[in-house]
């Protein structure tokens, strides 16, 4: 039989007449054969030990012995040429014994004899397969064994097995260096805190100090696994460090551009404000009380009056630029003020009907939320006012629990934009968007054509006495919920 | 002709005291009594000369202008403070009249304006630039129809009031009793869904109910 093959129906005859001629003891098993044919042939009368008076029949039996020998060790292919041999060497007795009753006698116990070397040699084959096959099943079965243990340990990925009661029965290497040898046998919720496993299995991030302290970032995804007893429960973590700490620094970056244009701003709407604005009005008192002095002729006055005049409207308008730049209202009086005097200046500049709703807002918040909302808040309506061709304008301020919701709406034509990255209209949207994202909160568009824009802001609602620098943590980055782009067709895309 | 109005300017920009001061020198019954480069020496200042009427500015080192005014109200009701500021907003009248302001001008309006204004908080009226007024008017949100509500006797409480009247002055002025002063107010207060008298009378202004025009001089 070759190696690795499996005996087919139909191939006796052709394993029969092959018989292992390349064996030793199958050639001493032969001989064996021979020696008994002349034993049996000289039992038989042919020879000197004939006068011994042993019966022809009782020789013959010897013929097992090679037979069932060559069955045991070479299956059927011994069996049968051996049983061929024999029943050739114990021929020329048969045929020359006397008298036909021991002549069918004999004749059945040959017969006999091939059978039982049928038999025997069948039988020792069936077994032999049976166990090859279970070898080579079990082999089979450890290489699959070792290729996925292989896979299980070499993979990158931290990865926990537990039962169904979440008790972790293995930790491939790297999971062991994100949770310690410890983990095994350990409750998953004691590893992983519970929000990483909420009902969507891939929302959320989780910050860890793996075994040697470093900080890693990483996403758990929950794969359940159907196993006979109660199922497993697989808990693959994808390390997102890299992400997050890329992501932390462009954040970083926007932040301390946001920051720098705020300062610039300040600085230029400070020095329009209390110097070249209050030297315009000096020179406007001036020029008016130069007007009043006793003796000029009329029409100097009227010409010291309009110049008077026209250096407070120079004056105004630098006002207004710079309150436009940095409103003072905001950091004097605060964020209701502030986008009272927004609303107020979409009503007077694009005609607007504007409604400002405030609500639960109680006492000044922190300076960057409030600065980070006005200019969301800016941002929209000027859009409002340039885009939309709307007639309502709603500003809703409403702070829920330490949460800030600000909600600006129109009625207009919807948000048709393009939102290319870069393009300016867009970049008013990416702008509201990372300002929000910069204090850990989130930003919505929502727009369908023709029945008005809204954008909804969400940030945490810091009141002013708290330490309130802006802080963005690793897990309010990416942030949940967020409005990636808007749809064309109106609808929200996320 | 009566006695001159006489005015401390309290005002940190040399410039604009300078201007104004020029300005106020030219009007023959105005008299600037005194000038001031920080909130808390107007305070000091006030205290000492009792002017009838204070400039002050809204944004001034020191003490800020609101917070100076309130100073000075507290030590000498009886001066009128006007506040002169760059802004607009409507919220900064709303608390430099919660202070106790008797005006809110802004430092942009033209000239006259100004002058006009100090004659008229001396003669007792609450003073806003013309385009405050307006924005105070939208800025309520309520019907412009609120004040016609009133009755012509709760109106005639409301223009007193604005005009700096205290309750006691109304009810003399009126020939009713001081009780019924304060009944009326609150039907105001109702009416007009405000809760404080100065948001009544900044209602008021920004209405037009009450005039800035100075009744008559005593």
């Amino acid at each position: 039989m070759t190696p690795g093959g499996t005996p087919r129906r139909g191939g006796v005859l052709r394993r029969a007449v092959r018989p292992p001629v390349g064996s030793t003891r199958f050639w001493v098993v032969q001989t064996l054969a021979v020696v008994i044919g002349l034993i049996h042939a000289a039992a038989a009368g042919l020879g000197p030990l004939r006068p011994v008076g042993l019966p022809d029949s009782a020789t013959l039996v010897l013929f097992l012995l090679p037979v069932l020998y060559a069955a045991l060790n070479f299956g059927l292919a011994g069996s049968i040429a051996t049983a061929a041999w024999v029943t050739i060497l114990a021929l020329p007795v048969l045929v020359l014994s006397d008298g036909a009753g021991a002549r069918w006698v004999d004749g059945a116990q040959l017969a006999g004899l091939d059978l039982v070397s049928l038999v025997v040699g069948r039988s020792v084959e069936r077994e032999r397969a049976a166990r090859q096959a279970a070898e080579q099943a079990g082999a089979a079965h450890r290489a699959a064994e070792v290729r996925y243990r292989a896979l299980f340990r070499g993979h990158v990925a931290p990865t926990l097995v537990a039962d169904a009661d979440g008790r972790v029965l293995e930790a491939n290497p790297a999971a062991v260096q994100l949770f310690g040898h410890g983990a095994v046998g350990r409750q998953l919720n004691d590893l992983v805190p519970s929000p990483a496993r909420g009902a969507p299995p891939s929302l959320g991030v989780l910050t860890l100090h793996d075994a040697r302290g470093e900080q890693r970032t990483v996403r758990p995804v929950e794969v359940a696994v159907r196993a006979p007893a109660g199922g497993l429960r697989l808990l693959v973590f994808r390390d997102v460090t890299d992400e997050a700490r890329a992501r932390g620094r462009m954040a970083a970056y926007a932040a301390g551009v946001v920051r720098a244009q705020e300062e610039e701003r300040r600085a230029i709407a400070a020095e329009l404000q209390d110097e070249l604005l209050q030297v315009l009005v000096g020179l406007a008192r001036r020029l008016q009380a130069l007007a009043a002095f006793p003796g000029i002729p009329p029409p100097v006055v009227s010409t010291l009056s309009e110049a008077a005049h026209l250096a407070a409207t120079i004056g105004q308008g630098l006002g207004a630029t710079a309150a436009g730049l940095r409103p003072p209202v905001l950091d004097d009086l605060g964020l209701e003020p502030a986008l009272r005097g927004l609303v107020a200046g979409a009503e007077s500049a694009a005609g607007l009907a504007g409604r400002l709703q405030v609500i639960g807002l109680e006492g000044r918040l922190c300076a960057a939320v409030e600065l980070t909302a006005f200019r969301i808040a800016q941002e929209a309506i000027r859009n409002v006012e340039q885009h939309a061709r709307a007639r309502q304008l709603v500003v809703r301020l409403a702070c829920r629990g330490d949460h800030l919701h600000l909600i600006i709406g129109d009625d207009g034509a919807g948000f048709t934009l393009p939102l290319s990255e870069g393009a300016p209209a867009g970049l008013g949207l990416l702008g509201m968007r990372e300002r929000a994202h910069g204090l850990g909160g989130s930003l919505q568009v929502r727009c369908r054509p023709a029945r008005g824009t809204v954008v909804t802001a969400s940030l945490p609602a810091t009141p002013a006495r708290a330490d309130c620098a802006p802080v963005r943590t690793a897990a309010a980055a990416p942030t949940v919920g967020e409005t990636d782009s808007v749809g064309r067709d109106g609808t929200t895309v996320r | 002709m009566s006695t001159p109005i006489t005015v401390l300017i309290a005002e940190d920009h040399t410039l604009v005291r300078e201007g104004t001061r020029e300005l106020l020198d030219r009007e023959p019954d105005i008299t600037v009594v005194a000038e001031a480069g920080r909130g808390d020496l107007a305070v000091e200042l006030a205290g000492r000369h009792h002017p009838d009427v204070v400039l002050m500015d809204m944004r001034i080192p020191g003490l800020n202008g609101v917070d100076a005014t309130r100073a000075i109200q507290a030590i000498a009701p009886a001066v009128r403070v006007v506040i002169v500021s760059a802004f607009e907003d409507e919220d900064y009248v709303r608390e430099a009249l919660a202070a106790g302001a008797a005006g809110y001008v802004l430092k942009t309006a033209p000239s006259r304006e100004l002058v006009e204004g100090v004659r008229a908080v001396a003669a007792g009226a609450i003073v806003l630039s013309p385009q405050l007024s307006r924005r105070l008017a939208q800025g309520q949100g309520e019907p412009r129809r609120a004040t016609d509500r009133l009755s012509p006797r709760e109106l005639a409480v409301l223009r007193r009031i604005a005009q700096g009247r205290a309750n006691k002055e109304v009810a003399r002025d009126l020939g009713i009793s001081l009780r019924t002063v304060e009944g009326h107010l609150h039907n105001i207060f109702e009416k007009l869904r405000v809760g404080s008298r100065t948001e009544a009378i900044v209602h008021a202004v920004g209405h037009g109910v009450v005039s800035i025009e100075p009744p008559e001089r005593p």
